[in-house]
C-alpha cells in the first residue's frame, strides 16, 4: 500500500502537470508548477510544516525530470514556497493549510496578471514605426507585441529561427495571426539585421542574482552583437522567474539547466539549449515589480528572500 | 540735691532766652510743667492713691493757660498778637513731655544696674565710676550758672504780672510740688536722685526741639538744604572712593596686558624651533597628498599612564605594522578591548558604562594615532559602544563585563569566523577541478577558502602576484605551499602574462564602499583591470563588517601613507638617501579604489552580490541580525 501511494503520488503529480500544459499551450511552465503544488496542497494531509516543505521539494525533483524548462520550474517552486510560508506563526495545522492555499492563490492570481502587467510597462518603448528584433519564441514578448498591435501602432518585427524546434517559425504564424508585419530571419543574419533595428526585445526562462538572464541559446550572441551595435537590449521576465544563482561564465551555469535529462550523462556531442547573458548587456529589464536596471535585480532578491 | 532740683529748670530758661526774649511766658509755663513731671512721679512712687492728683494737676496747666491768654488781651499789642500765634504749640508739647517720662526712668533703672555692678567690680571699675561721677559734677556747676540767671529773670516776670494774686496763688503750688519731690528724692536713694535729672533732661531736649522747629520754618529750611548738601558731598566722597578703587582694576588688566606681550615673545621664540620641523614635513610630502597623515619612523610614542598595556602594545604593533590585514587588525584590536573591559575599574561615584565608555574612546583615539584605524576597527568600535549604551543600568559591574566580554567574543565567532566559512560554502561551489585561481597580495579568508578546496580534494592550483615594497604574497605563497597546494608567484609586473593561464581571480579587500568600489591593498585596481581585459571573472571576498557607509571614486580623497624609505632597497639604490636631494619625494600609498564595473560578484556571509547591492546590505544588516 505505501508504495502504491507513493506511485500513484508521483504518477499524479507528472501527469497533472503534464495535463496542465497540455490543455493550455500558453501556460508557462512555471506557472503550472505552481498549480501543481496548489493542487498538492489541496488535496494532501500534512502533520507538520516541515513533511509539508519536503513533500513539495519532491513534487518539484519530479517535475524536473520532464524536458521542459528546469530554471522556471525551480525557481517558481521556490518562491511559492516562500510566499505562502511566509505568514505562518503559532496556529492549529489545518488552519495553516488554509492560510497557505488561500496565499497560495493570491499568488497565482498575481503571476497570471504579471504577462499584462509587462505587456504595459512595454508599451511606451514600443513606438509607431519601430523595427524590433527578438529571439525564437517567448510569450511574454508576443503579449507585450499584441497589446502594442491593438493600440493601433504599426511595427516591424524580426524573429530568428532560435536553432533547435523551430520555435521562431511558431512566433511568426501567432503575430501573422495578430495582424503585425514580421519577417523570419536566420540565426546567423543576426549580425546583419542588427544595424536595421532599433532595439532588442528577447524573453528570459530565468532572471539571475547577478541581474544576467538564463535564455534559448543565441540570446548571448544577440546580446554582443546589440551592445556592438549600440542598440538596446531589453528583457522581459515575470518575477516568479528570478532565481537564486550567480554564474560567472558559460561553463559555470549547471549542465541541468543546459542539457536535456537524456543528455546528461555525455554532454560531449550534444549542443546546449540555453546560454547566460551578463548584466553588462542587458539594458533593462521589464518585470511585474517594474522596469529594473540589472543591478536592482539583486536587490529584488534580497528583498524576496530574506 | 535741692540745687540740681532748681538748676535744670534754669538750664531751660536760659536756652529759651538765648533763643528769644519774648519767650519768658512760655518760660514760665515750663517751670509749671516741670512741676507737673515731679508731681506724677511722685504718685507714680506713692501708690494709685495719688492719680486723682494727676486728674487735678491738668486743670491747673488749664487755668493757667486762661490766665496767660487774659494777660495777652489786656495788653492788646501786635506783640500780643504774635504771642497768640504761638500759644496753640504749647498744647502739642504737654502730650510730649507727659509720654517722654517714662522711656527715662526705665533708662534710669538700667544705669543704676550698671553702676552698681561697677562697683561691684575691681579697683579699676571703681576708678571708671569716679571719673563718671566726675564728669556728673561738671555739668551741674554749669547748671548751676544758668540756674542765678533763670531767678533774675523770673523775679522780672513775677514783677511784671500786674495780678499779683493769680501769680502767687500759682507761685505757691509750684513751690509745694517741688518741695515734695525734693523731700521724695532725699528719702530715696541714688536712684531717685539719678532718675528726676534724666527725666527732666530728656522733656527739656524734647521741647528745645519742638521750639527751634515751630518759629525757624526758615532754620528747617536751611537744614534741610545743609543736608542736602551734605548729602551732595558725602555723594562726591564716594564717587572719588569708586575712582580710587576703579585704580586697581585699571592696574589689573595691565598685568594681563603684560603677560600677553610676553606669550607672543615665546611665539617668536618658537617660530624658529618651528622653521626647521617643517622643512621635514614638506619633504615627505607630495602636493596631491598633502591632505593625508604621514606616517613619523622617528616618532616616539608618549607613555600614557591612561592607557591599558595591552591597547600600548597593539598600538606598537600597529605602527610597525607587525600586525596587518583588515581581520587581523581588527581581532587583534577586538582582544585588547577584551583585556581593557576586564581590567576595567569604575572610579567612584561614576556609572559603569559611561566611564567605560570615556575610557575606551581614548584608548581608541591613542590607537588611530598610532595608525589610522581599519574599517573593521571602526565598524567593532561601533558595534561596541552600541552595545555598551543597552547594557541594563541595574545590573552589578561584573555581570556588564561578562556580557561586554561575551559580545565581543560573539563578535569575533560570528562577523569573522563563520563568515569566513559562508564565503567558503558559497566559492566551493565556483572552484572546480582545473580551476587556476589568481590572487593578490595576501588574505587570510583566500588562504581560508584554498584551505577548503584542497580539503574537498579539488585538483586547482593558486598563481600568487606580489609587489613591492611589502611583498605579503610570500606570506600567502608559504602558508599555501605548506597545505600542498600547487603554487606559482609572480611580481604584478608580469601578471598580464599570467593571466591568460588564470581561470578566476580571487581578492580580498579591506573595505567596500558604499558606491560598490572596492577599497584593497595597493596594486589590486590593476589586477582587477588586466583581469577584466582578459575576460576572467573577479570575485572579491570581503564580510559585512568590512562594509563602510563611505563614497569613495578614486584613493587621493582619502588613503594612508606608508614609511617612503621603505621604498629605498639597498646602498646601491637610486632613491638612498633621497632626504637629502632637495626635488625627490618618494610616495608609498597603502589602498587603492577598484571601480565596480571590474569586479564580477562580491562573495560575503550573506550572498553573492554585485558591488552595487552593498547599500542594500547596509540597510538590511540591523533588521536580519548579521
Amino acid at each position: 500500500m505505501p508504495q502504491i501511494t507513493e506511485n500513484g503520488q508521483d504518477f499524479d503529480v507528472v501527469k497533472y502537470f503534464l495535463q496542465l500544459l497540455d490543455e493550455d499551450k500558453d501556460l508557462s511552465s512555471g506557472i503550472a508548477a505552481i498549480r501543481t503544488l496548489l493542487m498538492i496542497l489541496e488535496k494532501k494531509q500534512f502533520g507538520t510544516i516541515h513533511i509539508l516543505h519536503t513533500t513539495m521539494r519532491e513534487a518539484v525533483a519530479a517535475m524536473r525530470n520532464t524536458d521542459l524548462s528546469i530554471a522556471a520550474i525551480v525557481s517558481a517552486g521556490e518562491l511559492f514556497c516562500r510566499f505562502i510560508t511566509l505568514s505562518l506563526d503559532d496556529k492549529h495545522m489545518e488552519e495553516c493549510r488554509q492560510i497557505m492555499l488561500n496565499r497560495g492563490k493570491i499568488f497565482l492570481t498575481k503571476l497570471l496578471n504579471s504577462r499584462q502587467v509587462i505587456a504595459q510597462q512595454a508599451q511606451r518603448f514600443i513606438t509607431d514605426g519601430c523595427r524590433i528584433l527578438t529571439h525564437s519564441r517567448s510569450r511574454v514578448v508576443l503579449k507585450a507585441l499584441i497589446t502594442a498591435s491593438q493600440n493601433k501602432k504599426s511595427f516591424h518585427v524580426y524573429v530568428t529561427q532560435g536553432g533547435t524546434g523551430n520555435s521562431g517559425e511558431e512566433m511568426v504564424k501567432d503575430l501573422h495571426a495578430a495582424g503585425i508585419d514580421c519577417t523570419l530571419i536566420l540565426d546567423s543574419a543576426t549580425g546583419y539585421v542588427m544595424e536595421s533595428v532599433d532595439f532588442v526585445l528577447v524573453g528570459a526562462e530565468a532572471v539571475v542574482e547577478s541581474g544576467g538572464i538564463i535564455n534559448r541559446i543565441g540570446t548571448y550572441t544577440m546580446g554582443l552583437c546589440a551592445r556592438e551595435m549600440k542598440k538596446p537590449f531589453y528583457v522581459l521576465a515575470e518575477s516568479f522567474k528570478f532565481s537564486r544563482l550567480y554564474p560567472l561564465n558559460q561553463r559555470d551555469l549547471p549542465n541541468e539547466y543546459k542539457y536535456s535529462r537524456k543528455h546528461l550523462n555525455d554532454v560531449s556531442k550534444v549542443h546546449p539549449l540555453v546560454d547566460y547573458t551578463p548584466p553588462v548587456y542587458i539594458t533593462l529589464l521589464f518585470t511585474d515589480l517594474g522596469r529594473l536596471t540589472p543591478s536592482a535585480v539583486s536587490d529584488e532578491l534580497i528583498k524576496l528572500y530574506m | 540735691m535741692v540745687l540740681t532740683s532748681e538748676q535744670v529748670p534754669q538750664t531751660l530758661k536760659s536756652k529759651h532766652k538765648k533763643q528769644r526774649q519774648r519767650n519768658r511766658p512760655r518760660n514760665k509755663r515750663n517751670r509749671l510743667e516741670d512741676s507737673h513731671s515731679t508731681t506724677q512721679e511722685t504718685s507714680a512712687i506713692d501708690a494709685t492713691s495719688a492719680m486723682p492728683g494727676n486728674a487735678v494737676d491738668p486743670l491747673a496747666t488749664e487755668k493757667t493757660r486762661d490766665q496767660i491768654m487774659a494777660e495777652r488781651e489786656a495788653k492788646k499789642l501786635a506783640k500780643q498778637a504774635k504771642k497768640q500765634k504761638t500759644a496753640p504749640t504749647p498744647t502739642a508739647a504737654t502730650p510730649a513731655v507727659l509720654t517722654t517720662p517714662s522711656a527715662p526712668a526705665t533708662k534710669i533703672i538700667t544705669e543704676v544696674e550698671q553702676t552698681t555692678i561697677t562697683t561691684k567690680l575691681t579697683t579699676t571699675t571703681t576708678t571708671k565710676v569716679q571719673d563718671a561721677v566726675a564728669s556728673k559734677t561738671t555739668q551741674p556747676a554749669a547748671v548751676n550758672g544758668k540756674d542765678a540767671e533763670a531767678g533774675e529773670k523770673t523775679r522780672e516776670q513775677i514783677k511784671a504780672e500786674r495780678e499779683a494774686k493769680k501769680a502767687a496763688k500759682k507761685a505757691g503750688k509750684g513751690g509745694g510740688a517741688k518741695v515734695e519731690g525734693i523731700a521724695q528724692q532725699l528719702a530715696d536713694l541714688k536712684v531717685a536722685e539719678k532718675a528726676p535729672v534724666a527725666a527732666s533732661a530728656a522733656p527739656s531736649t524734647t521741647e528745645a526741639d519742638q521750639e527751634k522747629k515751630k518759629p525757624a520754618l526758615s532754620k528747617a529750611e536751611r537744614r534741610a538744604i545743609q543736608e542736602a548738601q551734605r548729602a551732595a558731598k558725602a555723594q562726591v566722597q564716594t564717587k572719588k572712593a569708586q575712582h580710587a578703587a576703579k585704580a586697581p582694576p585699571s592696574a589689573a588688566p595691565k598685568g594681563p596686558n603684560r603677560k600677553s606681550v610676553s606669550p607672543t615673545t615665546a611665539a617668536t621664540s618658537s617660530s624658529p624651533v618651528k622653521c626647521p620641523a617643517s622643512t621635514p614635513n614638506v619633504d615627505c610630502r607630495v602636493k596631491l597628498f598633502n591632505h593625508l597623515v604621514c606616517a613619523k619612523e622617528d616618532s616616539q610614542f608618549i607613555n600614557d599612564p591612561l592607557v591599558h598595556p595591552s591597547i600600548a602594545r597593539l598600538g606598537v604593533q600597529y605602527a610597525k605594522r607587525t600586525v596587518v590585514g583588515s581581520n587581523a587588525r581588527c581581532i587583534a584590536f577586538l582582544h585588547a578591548l577584551r583585556q581593557v573591559v576586564h581590567d576595567f575599574e569604575t572610579p567612584a561615584k561614576k556609572e559603569f558604562g559611561r566611564s567605560l565608555d570615556a575610557a575606551v574612546k581614548h584608548h581608541v583615539d591613542h590607537l588611530h594615532k598610532c595608525r589610522p584605524l581599519a574599517v573593521s576597527v571602526s565598524n567593532a568600535y561601533k558595534q561596541f559602544k552600541n552595545q555598551l549604551t543597552q547594557l541594563p543600568a541595574d545590573v552589578p559591574e561584573t555581570e556588564s563585563k561578562e556580557l561586554l566580554v561575551h559580545f565581543i567574543d560573539t563578535y569575533i565567532e560570528n562577523q569573522i569566523g563563520k563568515a569566513a566559512q559562508a564565503i567558503s560554502g558559497f566559492l566551493q561551489e565556483k572552484i572546480t577541478d582545473g580551476d587556476v585561481l589568481l590572487t593578490f597580495a595576501c588574505s587570510s579568508l583566500i588562504q581560508f577558502i584554498c584551505e577548503e578546496a584542497k580539503r574537498r580534494q579539488v585538483a586547482f592550483r593558486v598563481i600568487v602576484v606580489d609587489s613591492r615594497p611589502g611583498c605579503e604574497g610570500q606570506e600567502l605563497l608559504r602558508r599555501l605551499h605548506a597545505t600542498g597546494i600547487p603554487c606559482t608567484y609572480v611580481l604584478i609586473n608580469a601578471v598580464g602574462y599570467v593571466m591568460a593561464e588564470a581561470t578566476k581571480v580571487l581578492l580580498g579587500a579591506h573595505a567596500l564602499l558604499a558606491n560598490g568600489y572596492v577599497m584593497a591593498r595597493t596594486g589590486t585596481a590593476q589586477v582587477a583591470l588586466v583581469a577584466n581585459a582578459h575576460n576572467v571573472p573577479v570575485l572579491v571576498c570581503c564580510e559585512t563588517h568590512k562594509f563602510s557607509e563611505r563614497f569613495q571614486t578614486d584613493a587621493i580623497v582619502y588613503n594612508e601613507l606608508s614609511d617612503p624609505n621603505q621604498l629605498v632597497r639597498g646602498d646601491k639604490c637610486q632613491l638612498s638617501n633621497w632626504a637629502a636631494k632637495g626635488k625627490l619625494l618618494p610616495l608609498n600609498l597603502s589602498y587603492d579604489i577598484t571601480p565596480p564595473e571590474l569586479v564580477s560578484a562580491v562573495v560575503t556571509e550573506v550572498a553573492i552580490l554585485p558591488c552595487t547591492s552593498v547599500p542594500v546590505i547596509l540597510r538590511i544588516k540591523p533588521d536580519i541580525g548579521y
